[in-house]
């Protein structure tokens, strides 16, 4: 006797699929809302957007952003160059502004997605065209990634993290099909060269490297320690050369200043955040990978997941954070679409022996039409996040009842390091980014600007999009001075000197990452004139003492 | 490395067994946890004694070699 499936739970499973391909998709919606208002907004949203750009802008002009950190203007960038190199075609359309890397961003992050979903549908397409398995499973792992609360807060920023997503995926997809009877040595070729971009965007590539050669080792030991030469050959030789162009400044600065204290509790925080907020994924993801370990064959998807958790684990590095799991929700809404196919078709039950001689694949191929839906529906509010104004998002968010759950608290509860609230909801708590702008932030934006304009010559500012905006040069990458002061790899005497000599006509301070020695010669030299709450963080503005005396002296 | 006897694969392809893979679980394994345990036998560590990222390092170790030794019981399938 077989079991069959009730009318009733069809009609049931058709509508937990429809609420959950909505509710995918009003998260697609939310994401697109935020990329515009991002798209629209001039100044740095998120601290090191602008450094970004500023990195694009020098190639523009044919320099290198790599230089020494002890001289005038004691700048130089911390990142590998492609997503910078990919945002100067860009500036001849958009001019030198934010939205140039922020499209591009967005646009990568798209593309991840788009990637996702045709690698599960690839992967699960029958020939009786089951809709579950052609369109619904690959549609919700694609948005799904989208959906993530940390994809969707770093998306449509001007920072490179969601372009080496984009690359390491695209490398994933082709390196896994590198035995392909007639292209699998194209396959190969294209693979490396996307890992080659990945390490090239950003250094946290090396685990998707690592995931990548692995899987071919497994398979093909020769063909593993080829590519592997061949991609160490290539990745060295372009390191090594320019590391001599740059006089050896490209080392210390993507290298020694990216060694930084470890704090083993911020990790254990962000694997217990990143597991809460995408529970499903992240649960079949790992189901998939204990599956082929001891069941079947490993596959480039799975060792990919178990690889990027490594890249979480660096997670409790200073001056990381959630971004550090980008890489591992891409693979973990990847991983999870394939587990929920052969969940599906009925192969996972076979081969472990779970199914009753009397109960056939059919029966639980029915019975997971309704669960599917009904999983991605329950993992669905789970990284709830949306904007709390608007004509749409203020009456949603009260009907889900989250209006006074605010990402800053507000009144009483506002977390102290903010001076005002903003109109966002987020399920993981407290958070600097996902918010819409509001009115008095571009009024505060144009106050700090008027006062970077009345300036003659170069400005001291945390951000580089106000000196950016006023054609000045960028002075400063803070976290950088930071790091390297850290590893005893600064000199200051010059900066405090230019500081001392009071060769600067405005500071602008936001978080104050800068090494104490160049902070205390700031607070003998200049004085607060003005306090300017933007983004729910406060810009303290300064002025030379000279400045101050000599305003006095003309109002006497 | 072993000319893989599974049906359907290349029989001239050098691929990795389960039972290798599980080898080098254990090898690796046995490594990491020796080096943890002996960071405060030399007294390498900033701190003394046996801290909690130390525990969590032991921990992690010894499941990755019981799953090491699950692998080598699985024998010449391939990796």
């Amino acid at each position: 006797m077989t079991i069959t499936l009730p009318r009733a739970l069809k009609g049931l499973a058709i509508l937990l699929t429809v609420l959950a391909v909505l509710a995918y998709v009003g998260y697609l919606l939310i994401y697109v809302s935020y990329a515009i208002e991002l798209f629209r907004w001039p100044f740095d949203y998120d601290q090191g957007e602008g450094f970004e750009l500023y990195d694009a802008i020098l190639y523009s002009r044919g320099e290198w952003p790599y230089r020494d950190n002890a001289s005038f203007p004691f700048y130089a960038s911390n990142y590998p160059p492609l997503f910078h190199l990919l945002i100067v075609p860009l500036l001849p359309i958009f001019g030198p502004r934010l939205i140039t890397g922020r499209v591009l961003s967005f646009a990568a992050t798209l593309i991840t997605a788009g990637t996702i979903g045709l690698v599960v549908r690839r992967n699960l397409k029958r020939e009786d065209g089951d809709w579950m398995l052609t369109w619904v499973i690959p549609g919700i792992s694609g948005l799904g990634y989208l959906a993530s609360n940390y994809v969707y807060q770093i998306g449509p920023l001007c920072r490179m993290h969601m372009t080496l997503v984009m690359f390491e995926t695209l490398a994933i997809v082709f390196i896994a099909e590198f035995e392909d009877a007639q292209h699998g040595t194209r396959n190969l070729i294209l693979g490396l060269a996307m890992l080659f971009f990945a390490g090239y965007t950003k250094q946290t590539a090396v685990f998707s490297v690592a995931a990548a050669l692995c899987y071919v080792f497994l398979r093909d030991i020769k063909r593993a320690l080829l590519a592997g030469g061949g991609l160490a050959v290539a990745a060295g030789t372009v390191f090594w050369l320019i590391n001599i162009v740059t006089d050896g400044a490209w080392w210390l600065n993507i290298i020694q200043a990216n060694v930084n204290e470890f704090d083993y509790r911020q990790t254990l925080f962000l694997f217990r955040q990143w597991i809460s907020l995408h529970t499903l994924f992240v649960l079949l993801g790992v189901g998939l990978f204990v599956y082929e370990l001891f069941w079947d064959r490993l596959s480039a998807y799975s060792l990919w997941f178990f690889f990027a958790l490594g890249v979480g684990a660096l997670s409790g590095k200073w001056g990381a954070g959630f971004g550090y799991f980008t890489t591992a929700t891409a693979a973990a809404c990847l991983a999870s679409g394939l587990a929920l196919g052969r969940l599906r078709n009925g192969a996972w039950w076979s081969k472990l022996g779970a199914l009753r001689p009397d109960i056939g694949r059919r029966d639980v191929r029915a019975l997971l039409t309704a669960l599917i839906p009904l999983l991605y529906l329950l993992q669905a509010p789970r990284m709830l996040h949306l904007p709390t104004s608007g004509p749409i998002f203020a009456p949603l968010s009260r009907v889900l009842g989250v209006d006074g759950k605010l990402a800053y608290g507000e009144g009483e509860t506002l977390v102290p390091t903010h001076c005002r609230s903003v109109a966002y909801h987020d399920a993981m708590g407290y958070t600097q980014l996902g918010h819409p702008l509001s009115p008095e932030d571009y009024a505060a934006g144009e106050r700090i600007m008027a006062q970077v304009r009345a300036t003659d010559g170069p400005i001291f500012s945390e951000e580089a999009m106000f000196s950016i905006l006023a054609d000045k040069p960028v002075v400063t990458n803070p976290t950088q001075l930071l790091n390297l002061y850290n590893n005893g790899l600064l000199d200051t005497s010059e900066i405090i000197a230019h500081i001392n000599e009071q060769a600067f006509d405005l500071v602008i301070f936001r978080a104050q990452f800068y090494p104490a020695p160049v902070l205390e010669a700031i607070g003998q030299n200049y004085q607060p004139v003005d306090h300017v709450c933007m983004n729910g963080f406060t810009y303290h503005l300064l002025w030379p003492t000279r400045r101050l005396e000599s305003a006095a002296g003309q109002s006497n | 490395m072993i000319i893989c006897p599974t049906e359907g694969l290349d029989p001239h392809t050098l691929m990795v067994t389960k039972r290798q893979l599980g080898l080098f679980v254990v090898a690796i394994s046995l490594v990491g946890m020796i080096s943890i345990i002996a960071v405060d036998v030399l007294g390498a560590g900033e701190w003394a004694g046996f801290g909690p990222l130390q525990r969590l390092g032991i921990g992690l170790g010894l499941g990755a070699v019981i799953v090491g030794l699950i692998l080598i019981r699985l024998g010449d399938r391939p990796a």
